[in-house]
Order: C-alpha cells, then sequence, then structure tokens
C-alpha cells in the first residue's frame, strides 16, 4: 500500500512538471500579442486594436512611440499597440511571423525588404483598402509612390525617405575659409572641386581633426560607393543581374581609396564615424540623416546638414524608405484602420522628421512645422535625387558581400580590380541560387 | 520466478516514467531538429518562398563555396589560438586562488564575474575599450601625446587576437572553477609524503598536480573546443566579422546565410558539416584523452 502510494505521488509530481512546463508555453506564445488570434472589437462597432511592429531600436525610436501615443488620443476608433524590436533580428522575426500566420497587423519595412517579405503571399496589396480608408496616392513623393508599387499594385504606405546626406562642422570650414557668407560651403563642382575642399581642410585644420569621415568597416562604404556609381549614371543591378564590375564602379572606388591615400579621409575607424564627427574630430561627414537627432545633442557642434554632393555627371543618393505594411488577415475593417493609421503617420511627418528622416508627403515638407525644424529642411530635396536599390530578394545577400570586398579593397587587403571582380563573382554566385 | 518478472516490469514502467519527461523534451528538442534540419539542408528555396528538393545540391554548391573553407578555417585557427590559452590560464588563475593566500575570496570573485555576464555586454566592453581613436586605450595614450599605433580590428591578425582577449577574459574563470575542483580533489597527504622525499614546488607540480588534473584537463579541452566551434556572439558583436571577411566564423557564416541571404536550405546543410565536424572532433578527443588514463 505504502509503495503504491509513493509511485502515485512520483507519478503527479511527473506530470505536474510536465503540466507545469506546457502552461508556461502557452503562456509566452507569440500569437497572443498578434493579429490573428488576437480578439479585435471591430465587429462590435467600437475601438479597433491593431498590434504594430518597429524596428527603431536606436533612438528613433522614442519619437514613433510619441507619434503612436499622439494617434491613439487624437481619435477613438482604432487603439494602436506599438512593439519596438531589435534592428538586427528584425526582418528574420517578421518574416517569420508572416509564415507562420501569426504577423501583426501593421509593421514598418524598409523598401528594399519587399522583395524578401512579398513571395509570402502575406502582404496585403493596398489599392482596394486605400480607397475605403480615404488614402490618395498622388499625396505622396512620386520617387517614394513608384518605390513600392510592384506589378502595378501599391504594396505599402511610404512613409519617409532616408538617405546618406553631407554633414560638416562650420566652424571648422570657416576656419578653413571654405563657408560662404549664407553657410553654404565655398568649392568648386565636381570630384576636383571637392578634393580640393578637403585638401584646403587638412592643410589649414589642426592635425588631429581629419577633414573627412565614413564609416570604414560597415555599411556607409557600400552606400556611398553605390551613391558615386550612380552618380555616373552607372548600374548595380542591370535585367534583374548584378553589375558590379564596372568601369564605374571602379571610378568610385578609385576616389575613396584615392582620399584614404592622401589621408584626407581617416583609414580603420570601424564604426564610430558619428561619435568622431561628434565630437569635433572632423570636418565633413557622410552619414544617413538619421545622426541629425544624435548630433543636433551635442552642443559643442556647429554643424549644417546639405543634401549628398553631386560629384560626377547628375545628382544622386543612397536612400531607402520606411514603409508600412498590412499583413493578410480575414477581418477587414482591421486592414481599413491600419492603412488609415499608416496614411496618418505619413500626414504627420513633421514629427517623424524630429528623428531626422525626410516626409514621404511634399505638402508635409511644404509645411511651416516641418521648415520650422532646425537643419532637416537643409536636406529635404535628397528625397527626389534618391535612387532607391533594385528589388530582388536576394538584396541584402548580395549588398553583403559587395560590402565585404570594398571594405577589403579599403583596407588594402586587395586592389581596386581583385576587390571588384571578386564582388562580381560572389553577387553573380548569389543570384545563381 | 513470475514474482521476480512482475517485478522487473514494474521497475521498468517506473524508470521509465521518471525518464518520460526527459526523453520527450530530448526527442523534440533535441533529436528532431536534427533530423529536421537534415531533411531542410536538402531543399533549395528563399525562406518565405516555395522550397524545392534539391538533393544534395547545397552540399556540392558548399564545395565550391570559398567563403565557407574561408570560415571554416577562421574556426579552426580561433580554436587552435583559443584552447591552450584557456587551458593555461584557466589553470594558472586555478593555482593563485588555490594558494590560500589572503584576499582569496574576492579574486576567485573577480575571475569568475565577467563568466557571468552575457556576451553582449562583454561586445560592448571589449569594443569601448579596444576602438581605434574613440576607445579606452586610443583616448588614454592621446591624452598623453601618444598615437595608438595598432589597429586592434583592421587586420585578420590582430581582429583574432582582439576577440580571443575578449574570449579569454570572458571564460578563463569558468575554466578555473573546473580546474581548482580539480586541485581540491587532490589529497593532501600526496603533497606531504613528497615533502618527507623533499621536492621542490616544480616536481610536485609536474608529478603529482599535473596527472592527478588529466581528467579535468580532458574536460576543459573538450568544453573549449566546441565552445569555439560556436564562437558568433564576440564576432558578430564585436569586429563585425570583418574588415571584410577576416574573423567571420562558420557560425557567424550559417546565420548570415539564413537570416541575410534567407537560403535556409543552404544554411541547414552548413550547420550539417558543421554538427558532424564537432560530434567527430569530440569523439576523437574523448578516446585520445581517456585512454591515457
Amino acid at each position: 500500500m505504502k509503495k503504491t502510494m509513493h509511485q502515485l505521488v512520483s507519478v503527479l509530481m511527473i506530470l505536474s512538471l510536465v503540466l507545469a512546463g506546457c502552461s508556461k508555453s502557452g503562456d509566452s506564445k507569440p500569437s497572443n500579442e498578434n493579429a490573428s488570434n488576437s480578439e479585435g472589437k471591430s465587429s462590435s462597432g467600437k475601438t479597433i486594436e491593431l498590434n504594430y511592429w518597429v524596428p527603431f531600436s536606436g533612438s528613433d525610436g522614442e519619437f514613433m512611440e510619441d507619434m503612436v501615443n499622439t494617434f491613439n488620443k487624437s481619435q477613438s476608433e482604432i487603439n494602436v499597440k506599438f512593439m519596438n524590436n531589435n534592428w538586427d533580428n528584425y526582418y528574420p522575426k517578421l518574416l517569420s511571423s508572416l509564415q507562420a500566420k501569426a504577423a501583426p497587423d501593421v509593421a514598418v519595412a524598409h523598401v528594399s525588404h519587399l522583395a524578401e517579405l512579398t513571395p509570402t503571399g502575406m502582404i496585403e496589396p493596398l489599392d482596394d483598402l486605400a480607397k475605403d480608408a480615404g488614402l490618395d496616392w498622388s499625396t505622396f513623393g512620386k520617387n517614394q509612390e513608384e518605390a513600392i508599387i510592384r506589378d502595378g499594385k501599391h504594396y505599402a504606405v511610404p512613409l519617409d525617405t532616408h538617405a546618406v546626406v553631407m554633414y560638416y562642422n562650420k566652424k571648422f570650414l570657416g576656419d578653413a575659409g571654405l563657408l560662404n557668407a549664407d553657410g553654404t560651403i565655398k568649392m568648386d563642382p565636381g570630384v576636383e572641386g571637392f578634393t580640393k575642399m578637403l585638401e584646403t581642410l587638412k592643410a589649414k585644420l589642426p592635425g588631429d581633426v581629419s577633414p573627412m569621415i565614413i564609416g570604414s568597416n560597415n555599411v556607409f562604404t557600400y552606400w556611398i560607393w553605390y551613391a558615386l556609381v550612380q552618380q555616373q549614371g552607372g548600374t548595380y543591378f542591370k535585367d534583374g543581374q548584378p553589375t558590379i564590375d564596372t568601369p564605374e564602379g571602379k571610378k568610385a572606388m578609385e576616389l575613396l581609396k584615392s582620399w584614404l591615400d592622401k589621408g584626407l579621409m581617416l583609414p580603420d575607424i570601424g564604426d564610430n564615424s558619428y561619435d568622431i564627427f561628434k565630437t569635433s574630430k572632423a570636418a565633413v561627414t557622410f552619414t544617413g540623416v538619421w545622426a541629425t537627432g544624435n548630433f543636433e545633442k551635442e552642443k559643442s557642434l556647429d554643424f549644417a546638414a546639405v543634401a549628398f554632393p553631386q560629384l560626377f555627371d547628375q545628382p544622386a543618393a543612397w536612400g531607402d524608405s520606411h514603409t508600412l505594411i498590412v499583413p493578410k488577415q480575414s477581418d477587414r475593417d482591421k486592414e481599413i484602420a491600419a492603412v488609415k493609421f499608416a496614411n496618418w503617420l505619413a500626414e504627420h511627418g513633421a514629427m517623424w522628421a524630429k528623428a531626422g528622416h525626410v516626409p514621404s508627403k511634399p505638402s508635409v515638407v511644404e509645411s511651416e512645422e516641418y521648415k520650422a525644424l532646425p537643419y532637416r529642411s537643409g536636406y529635404a530635396d535628397v528625397m527626389k535625387i534618391v535612387k532607391y536599390m533594385p528589388d530582388t530578394p536576394k538584396l541584402s545577400a548580395v549588398n553583403d558581400a559587395v560590402l565585404e570586398s570594398l571594405v577589403q579593397i579599403n583596407y588594402g587587403q586587395k586592389t581596386i580590380d581583385e576587390g571588384l571582380k571578386e564582388a562580381q563573382d560572389k553577387a553573380d554566385k548569389l543570384m545563381s541560387r | 520466478m513470475k514474482q521476480h518478472r512482475s517485478h522487473a516490469y514494474k521497475n521498468y514502467l517506473a524508470a521509465l516514467a521518471f525518464l518520460a519527461p526527459f526523453m520527450v523534451i530530448y526527442l523534440w528538442f533535441w533529436i528532431y531538429p536534427i533530423i529536421k534540419g537534415f531533411i531542410t539542408s536538402l531543399s533549395k528555396g528563399n525562406m518565405g518562398g516555395e522550397k524545392t528538393f534539391a538533393g544534395l545540391e547545397n552540399y556540392s554548391y558548399m564545395m565550391s563555396d570559398d567563403k565557407f573553407w574561408s570560415s571554416l578555417w577562421n574556426t579552426l585557427y580561433f580554436i587552435l589560438i583559443s584552447t591552450p590559452s584557456i587551458v593555461v590560464l584557466g589553470l594558472a588563475l586555478a593555482l593563485i586562488v588555490n594558494m590560500k593566500l589572503k584576499g582569496t575570496t574576492f579574486l576567485r570573485t573577480a575571475f569568475f564575474m565577467p563568466y557571468m555576464l552575457s556576451v553582449s555586454v562583454i561586445g560592448s566592453i571589449w569594443v569601448f575599450i579596444l576602438q581605434s581613436r574613440t576607445g579606452f586605450i586610443a583616448e588614454t595614450l592621446g591624452s598623453m601625446g601618444i598615437t595608438m599605433g595598432i589597429s586592434f580590428f583592421g587586420s585578420w591578425g590582430m581582429g583574432w587576437l582582439s576577440i580571443l582577449i575578449a574570449t579569454l577574459w570572458w571564460t578563463a574563470g569558468f575554466n578555473m572553477i573546473l580546474f581548482l575542483a580539480g586541485l581540491q580533489e587532490i589529497p593532501d597527504d600526496l603533497y606531504e609524503a613528497a615533502d618527507i622525499d623533499g621536492a621542490g614546488a616544480l616536481a610536485k607540480f609536474r608529478f603529482i598536480t599535473m596527472p592527478s588534473l588529466k581528467g579535468v584537463t580532458a574536460l576543459v579541452v573538450i568544453l573549449q573546443t566546441i565552445s569555439s566551434f560556436k564562437l558568433f556572439g564576440q564576432t558578430w558583436l564585436i569586429t563585425k566579422g570583418g574588415p571584410g571577411t577576416s574573423t567571420t566564423p562558420l557560425v557567424h557564416y550559417i546565420y548570415q546565410i539564413a537570416f541575410k541571404q534567407w537560403d535556409t536550405g543552404y544554411a541547414a546543410a552548413v550547420s550539417f558539416v558543421l554538427f558532424l565536424i564537432i560530434a567527430l572532433i569530440s569523439l576523437i578527443q574523448y578516446k585520445l584523452l581517456m585512454s591515457k588514463s
């Protein structure tokens, strides 16, 4: 009898362990936070709950959270639940959630990543929904609107444009006699003028201040190379195939390398170009517009920001857009609410512009509220010259492969010819997969 | 007889009941993913898109993939430099702590502390210390008027040295604890006997301590080799695998294949090869190190 009791107790204990395990996994089921399973009150005509995912783990996150709070207070029909995600693994997470049909109701996605997301068949084309939600596509910048059209359908709502632009330290340029009275840079057009400006800076500035700085072991090298190729009318992809090893690609890389070799640009600064510019150790930097919010916090820094300079035949800049996508779901009311929310965000782009990004609607760029923001209007025009990257699900893979080779060139591990040829080979190989 | 059999049967039943929760989890989270991973490695297609059966295509592609070979070499190189240094350092720290000096408790805590930090903290700390121009070392030297002439992340050799330093600082404490446990299991009378025979400190270390630690050393070597094979966090956070692909180890590359290139089939294939390599090396090491003792 006692023995049976013992056995019974042990079996019960084991069972309780198993059950405890179950209940825990049940609690942490991701679907609880997500659209597919959450019980919206839409049918009863009351508040519609929307789950909203963003990848703004940087300083942009606060601005977006403020916007969501403002939106929620501004009306009682829709309530948006904001969830910020780590940028590094945002796309793996979003893509898996789409595949598992456990996606949020609305999410931020970059234009450059749409091609990875659409093959899931879970991204809702927005044309019909837009009509019901009162969204007018013509209110968006033409360049920005075209970037989200696939097979004649709109797949996302553009929120902004973010590009690599030029920041310069006004004190240093002033000291070197390179500023016009209105604060713009005094330099001749083209590559020669720009390089000469850097040389003047090198001659006139203290030794510990670098004339120019760009991230050397990170994606900036690629973005700037890309912009310089586009300025020469070159291509990155042509007819769906990568064109890396081209005369334009070579010329762009030669320019970057010559700045390094002449000491006009610091080598090997890894990731910390922001800090170096922020602490007034560099006069000029090419970096993303999102740095504005970072730089303006530094009181000792007197800077200005302008569009990426035109060094070759035509203006062009690397850029991307944050857009809002609506994952497919059966509840149409929620989808319409998601589009309404997306449109509201775009309309209130002046709030978002605090993070440095250029709003996607020209009317917002023209607004007094936007113009009143310091620095931002200096580079707003970049939205017209941004050359979006090609639309292929292999884009990130090819970009990374190209970046690796370009960095190797910059670090002197490969010559320009070797590096570009290798990049071309790698890109071809990736495309063949 | 019958009585005996039913008793044995009951015993099995009880054993099974106790094992079941573990077995279910083991099969589900360990064996099933390995099988599933192998099946995935035979497929082709982007994550999120259609998948088709591709046979051994991923494996043949691997043979011609330069980055696979360079990451494999990087991984092996890291094992070659990290395993001996961590064994020596772990043992040295254990010996210091075992000397029963004043402040041992503090030392033991100080040596073990970094191990409790997560890899992201380790990454931030070492980037903060080592990075060129705005790093702690560079700034300190700069304030004394010296320019730091070396670049810690700027080349293949220095990149790996930096990763090694960060890894040693992070994990040496754990290996110290293992060695310390081994040291404390050595009976004192062995040392006393050696004292009576007039053996010096070196001789005692050579003929008592070292042979007694054989088992622990084998354990540390195996654990360290396996964890070096799985190197990911440090390179991802400190050097980002660069410059170029200089500090990209295999697991880092697998992540890139799966979540940047969205090529789940190929990522699974490389993972499976890594699994086979680790299994094989662990087996050889285990046989070699254990047969001696």
